[in-house]
């Protein structure tokens, strides 16, 4: 076999493997994607608004972070309180948890989340809340609340496909105690992809939704003055005016595509918030999907 | 006389409904309770701040919505009277505190507007309400006959093993080296569009929006319709949904067993066994004898009950649009200024409303799924 043919094959089998993978394709170019915004802004961008910029970076990912914590959390302790209800026989308790989940389940994740920050401002103006770790916790909390039914969903599904399979019984006629059966045999060792995707899902949706939060507080409530001293992310970040102009920049070059090559240059700040909102929103979706096809959730 | 399984979906359906019904009670009370709470005091007494505060403010040379100036004031207030950090921070927050007093006070609301829920509060929200549910409605079918669209063309993709524009494009290139490159450049113009197409369907609206709106009037009610649907990636989740039902639908036994019977399998667009282009539009009607027929209708009896998770999202892009754009005389631009003057009263009065729409939509998705689900019932 020629050189040539040799690494023609290992190039095709590289983008087979690829192809086969694209979760991990996407998480690698994520980082790419990230990286190369980095160096670009440490060329072009001025150092204060670079250091802005990663601090809202960094605290949005923190935020996202800690809400699938908190949701997966919750999320595991009301599927195994309503599996507990359930086996127990306990009627009346059950029914009322399942009502309150589908109650919280049609409120609107944003006005939700805008009772809580208005809760979270309040404790703020206060200085119940010190430092902008406790603030971000809050917040994640807060957010939490309204997506972790989707892992409460997942979970339940989970415990009731082994439930009907005949795995589940014969690990209790071998002594194993349901607890440890649900928790260890079936959440931990078969359904791990499945929650690592529902993580990866809800990270996007963390993002989106605290963004788009601080962007609603930051602009819609008030131009001049600051309502409270949330700790800065994308959204807040997007919403000062400098942001928001490089942003109309764009609008603007689509009637005079002469300045297009200032967006990369002078309108750095807005155009690298946009674009770090945007690519990861899309980035994440893809490694969800990536894991779905992978492990054929 | 109907089946016991028919039965027993009729008496679920009620259940549900009630249960839906229960869930509107207990809101409501909720709201109307906290509303009591937190009803705003007509004339309320203006906000007075210690002398200390209202000299500050008074400062001539100071602009208080410059970070630049504050940053200054706190480093003068540290140096002249020696305070701690503590210290500082706390007259720095009752200044805040003072011009957002100053800022929120009633007197200062643009076009005056009401200032506690009454009947003429309530009667000025109808038309905003009204022109709400109209644009929720409105989106949500729309994005449901998109999304069905999107769904169906992915799978046929799918079906025919393509591959990606990009992926077909190294491979041309592989074996045709430069000619070949230069021939297949659309796939590469494809890709692009495809990438262009991904990053608006991911944006959030107000990024769309923002960017648009020195070249577009962002704030009619069309381009609101058309933000919602393909912003927020509220287009693209509905869409992966079902697609992602087929997929697993398809790979079930039932579909070998229809395969084994002759029943027509070919996914290529219009050819002798395949699927018409016009499947997009009508995936049942327009699929009679062809295995995706089954796929599709067992996909969409799952599918159904998921589009309750989209009818919030989608209340959600449409709060978002309205409150981030600042869109004067929609609903949730009200709900931001109510919520900014403290008339919380009326603000419970706006969420309440919303709620109800999205219980209503959910009642009338549980029913649709209810009426599929008996269609399946064998009622001989």
């Amino acid at each position: 076999m020629t050189s040539e043919k040799k690494s023609r094959r290992r190039r095709f089998r590289a983008s087979g493997m690829m192809a086969g993978s694209k979760d991990l394709l996407w998480v690698l170019l994520w980082l790419l994607g990230i990286i190369a915004m980095g160096v670009w802004l440490a060329f072009f961008l001025n150092a204060p608004a670079r250091a802005l910029v990663e601090q809202a970076f960094a605290n949005t990912l923190y935020g996202a972070v800690c809400v699938v914590a908190f949701a997966l959390f919750m999320g595991w302790a009301v599927a195994l309180a309503l599996h507990g209800l359930e086996s127990a026989r306990r009627r009346a308790p059950y029914l009322v948890l399942t009502f309150l989940l589908n109650l919280l389940r049609s409120v609107p994740q944003m006005v939700g989340m805008l009772i809580g920050y208005a809760l979270i401002t309040g404790l703020i103006r206060r200085e119940a809340l010190p430092s902008t770790a406790s603030q971000i916790l809050l917040t994640s909390v807060i957010t939490a609340v309204f997506v972790f039914q989707e892992v409460v969903d997942l979970i339940v599904e989970r415990i009731r496909h082994y439930e009907h399979l005949e795995f589940y019984n014969a690990l209790l006629v071998c002594g194993v105690p349901p607890r440890v059966i649900i928790n260890r045999e079936i959440l931990l060792k078969n359904s791990l992809a499945h929650l690592v995707q529902k993580s990866v899902s809800l990270f996007g949706r963390a993002i989106f939704l605290i963004c788009s939060i601080d962007f609603i507080i930051s602009v819609g409530l008030s131009t001049e003055v600051s309502l409270s001293n949330l700790p800065v992310t994308l959204g807040s970040m997007l919403a000062k005016l400098d942001s928001k102009q490089d942003i109309l920049v764009i609008g603007t070059a689509f009637t005079d595509p002469r300045i297009i090559g200032t967006l990369f240059f002078e309108h750095l700040q807005g155009i690298s918030i946009a674009f770090l909102i945007v690519y990861t929103l899309m980035c994440v979706y893809r490694i969800a999907n990536g894991l779905m096809e992978r492990y054929r959730l | 006389m109907s089946s016991p399984s028919a039965e027993q979906t009729h008496r679920s359906l009620r259940s549900i409904l009630l249960d839906h019904l229960l869930s509107v009670v207990v809101v409501g009370v909720a709201l109307l309770a906290l509303s009591f709470l937190v009803r705003t005091k007509p004339g309320g007494s203006p906000h007075r701040f210690g002398k200390e505060i209202e000299a500050y403010l008074n400062i001539d040379s100071v602009d208080w919505s410059l970070p630049l100036d504050r940053a200054l004031f706190r480093d003068a207030y540290r140096q002249f009277h020696g305070a701690s950090e503590q210290a500082v921070d706390s007259v720095m927050n009752a200044i805040e505190d003072a011009r957002l007093a100053d800022f929120t006070d009633p007197t200062r609301k643009v076009g005056g507007g009401p200032r506690a829920l009454t009947l003429s509060a309530a009667i000025e929200l109808v038309p905003m309400y009204a022109a709400f549910v109209a644009v929720f409605f409105t989106v949500l079918l729309i994005t449901y006959f998109l999304a069905r669209a999107a769904a169906v063309w992915k799978f046929v993709l799918w079906k025919q093993r393509r591959s990606s524009y990009l992926r077909r494009y190294f491979v041309a290139l592989e074996y045709g080296g430069v000619k070949n490159a230069i021939l297949r450049a659309d796939l590469l113009a494809k890709a692009a569009a495809k990438g262009f197409a991904s990053i608006v369907l991911f944006s959030p609206a107000y990024v769309i929006a923002y960017s648009l709106r020195t070249s577009l009037d962002t704030e009619n009610i069309f381009f609101l319709v058309l933000l919602a649907i393909i912003s927020n990636g509220v287009l693209i989740n509905f869409a992966n949904r079902l697609y992602t039902l087929m997929v697993a639908e398809s790979r079930k036994g039932y579909v070998d067993t229809a395969l084994v019977k002759g029943v027509s399998s070919g996914f290529r667009w219009d050819a002798k066994d395949g699927l018409r282009r016009s499947v997009l539009l009508a995936p049942v009607r327009r699929s009679a004898g062809h295995v995706f027929r089954e796929i599709y209708r067992n996909a969409r009896l799952q599918f159904i009950p998921s589009t309750k998770e989209h009818i919030t999202f989608i209340v959600t892009g449409l709060v978002i649009i309205e409150m981030a754009l600042n869109i004067k005389g929609h609903l949730c631009y009200a709900l931001l200024q109510h919520i900014l003057y403290k008339e919380f009263d009326i603000a419970i009065a706006i969420v309440f409303g919303i709620y109800l729409v999205v219980k209503l939509t959910e009642a009338g998705v549980d029913a649709w799924h209810a009426i599929e689900l008996r269609k399946y019932d064998n009622d001989i």
